[in-house]
């Protein structure tokens, strides 16, 4: 079980492989009888489900040139910009949503994003062995925590 | 990104922001006048319409929703019209409000999101919807609350939000119960309001005093605003029918494009959406949303592009009401679809996409494999009058400080709520002296 009312957000894609390591925990959290939703990382919708959560965790995949199956801890605050490529339709994510959320007074009490460094983003189902492996000691530490 | 050229282009936005996709703006000058503007779509090609071949007829509305995820129901409605118009099938008319239900919520959720977060920052001076909400909390909550409304209307019918599963050829796998419809009832007049409020404020933005000269097209059907079947009119007396579209349109190539370029089959421009819905059928609108209309200073026709963001606050407020009453009337459809079998020949369906006219053909086999298949976006269409409307925007602000120039280049592709991801089926700025 997790603490009490923490709610885990998993961000992705299902269909482009290690995209969908965020969601993959999120459902590992609610089958382990915690509250885990997944979000397809619209900021409006991103803000909504967790504007009034005391405790939130939200988990993304990355893609920065680390190890595959790297997990990093970031400080929301860091993620709070609009880049260039975020003002448009395209490329919203977490970023916006948490910048979103500070502009309406809207971010959880506590707010934590979990970043799982992704291999393989190409079209199909299932994750990657490294990310597979972080997948599962994310969401045990989660349950655990 | 917006920056002084080096080349002959005066303004050069390579990447125009606040639009669905990609794609920049060029305006060069010569002689001190605007010689040439440009709307580059540089979002690859899609090939949509290649990997439709071979697929059975049943599967356009699935394939073609993923074409966007602002207006998937654009999509499906469009494949459904023209395969049912290939089978000779006629949905029944709780089918058909159903389907008006559905797309009332990807209008409330698409022009929300526009006039909101896309549209309003370059009337009130930010560089994005985010900087506004700082500043204008509740109104970018108004904003969020409509949308989100929509969104939830499209899952209670769709069965997703984006990308809904529930839309099949004929129908509807499953028809909502009219207990989880009722249940949206307070919050969709709660909503009703926050659309009258949402035309009053934008009707107080600053609008430059230019019109569009070009051809309005949109659909007709009577007694209705338009949003699907009947047929296709314009400003200049067309009057046809929806599977008459490729004697009086066309598509074409150009280089600076990755989306075909719509024209008439005389070469001339045409614009569909929301000023040429209005403009053609006003008198059409819900009473409620006339009302805010007159109120707002808009008469029974509107060629300001600028002004578009009070049209679709019109058209929005439609929507809303247009969902109550057919919340209010609704009747499950019994059965929620009907049979379309695999016929052979051609079938063409149209609907009204939030961003203009939406046009599909088919052509399948005896076995109902999909030989041929053409979609035909508005913002593929509406390209040549947006330049067009660039051009006359840049010669008319040339001598204005080149951010201001910028602004309203930009602003001028906004003011038809572009989508590139369809149409290539955009946006930076660059402007050359």
């Amino acid at each position: 079980m997790t603490p009490e009312g923490l709610l885990v957000i998993g961000v992705g894609n299902t269909f482009r492989r290690d995209d969908g390591a965020g969601a993959a925990v999120a459902d590992l959290v609610a089958a382990g009888g915690g509250r885990g939703v997944c979000a397809d990382g619209e900021p409006a919708r991103l803000v909504e489900l967790w504007s009034h959560e005391a405790d939130v965790v939200v988990v993304d995949a990355s893609r920065t040139g680390a190890q595959p199956g790297t997990v990093r801890f970031l400080d929301p605050h860091d993620l709070a910009t609009v880049s260039p490529s975020l003002r448009g339709g395209h490329a919203l994510g977490v970023g916006t949503a948490i910048g979103l959320g500070q502009s309406l007074g809207r971010l959880p009490g506590r707010l934590l994003v979990i970043a799982i460094e992704g291999a393989d983003f190409g079209d199909g189902e299932g994750l990657s062995p490294a990310v597979a492996r972080a997948v599962h000691h994310v969401a045990a530490d989660l349950l655990g925590a | 990104m917006t920056h002084q050229a080096r080349s002959p282009w005066l303004v050069d936005v390579d990447a125009l922001t606040r639009v669905e996709g990609e794609g920049g703006l060029l305006v060069r000058v010569e002689d001190g006048k605007v010689a040439d503007v440009q709307l580059r779509i540089f979002e690859p090609p899609r090939f949509f319409e290649g990997f439709l071949r071979g697929r059975a007829h049943t599967e356009p509305p699935d394939i073609t929703a993923r074409i966007c995820g602002i207006c998937p129901v654009a999509y499906q409605m469009s494949a459904c019209a023209a395969i049912e118009d290939l089978g000779g099938v006629t949905v029944t008319p709780e089918i058909m409000a159903l389907r008006r239900l559905l797309y009332a919520g990807e209008w409330i959720e698409s022009h929300a999101l526009h006039v909101y977060l896309l549209h309003a920052p370059d009337f009130l001076g930010y560089e994005h919807g985010i900087a506004m909400a700082a500043d204008h909390r509740e109104v970018v909550e108004r904003g969020l609350r409509m949308k989100k409304l929509g969104n939830e209307l499209m899952e209670v019918v769709g069965g997703r939000a984006i990308h809904p599963i529930n839309v099949r050829v004929g129908g509807f796998y499953k028809a909502p119960s009219r207990g989880v419809l009722r249940d949206l009832l307070p919050a969709l007049g709660a909503v009703r309001d926050d659309a009258v409020e949402t035309v009053r404020w934008v009707s107080h933005f600053e609008f430059p005093d230019v019109e569009v000269g070009c051809e309005l097209v949109a659909l007709h059907q009577p007694g209705e605003y338009p949003l699907m079947g009947g047929r296709i009119v314009s400003t200049e007396g067309l009057d046809i029918p929806v599977q008459a579209w490729p004697d009086h349109f066309r598509e074409g190539h150009v280089a600076r494009s990755t989306a075909l370029h719509g024209q008439r089959i005389d070469g001339s421009h045409y614009l569909t959406g929301p000023l040429a819905r209005y403009t053609l059928a006003s008198d059409r609108l819900a009473p409620v949303a006339r009302a805010a209309a007159e109120e707002a200073g808009l008469g029974p026709t509107c060629r300001n592009p600028f002004r578009s963001i009070i049209v679709r606050s019109v058209e929005l407020l439609h929507a809303v009401d247009e969902a109550i009453r057919m919340i209010e009337a609704y009747q499950p459809p019994a059965p929620p679809s009907v049979p379309v079998p695999p016929t052979a020949g051609e079938g063409h369906g149209a609907s009204e996409a939030p961003r203009g006219l939406l046009y599909h053909r088919y052509r399948c086999d005896v076995d109902g494999i999909i030989t041929e298949a053409q979609i035909v976006p508005p913002t593929a269409q509406n390209q040549p009058a947006i330049e067009d409307d660039l051009h006359a925007v840049a010669q008319a602000y040339l001598d204005a400080p080149h951010d201001e120039l910028v602004r309203r280049c930009e602003t001028a592709v906004r003011n038809h709520d572009p989508c590139i991801s369809c149409a290539t089926h955009f946006l930076e700025v660059e402007v050359q002296r």
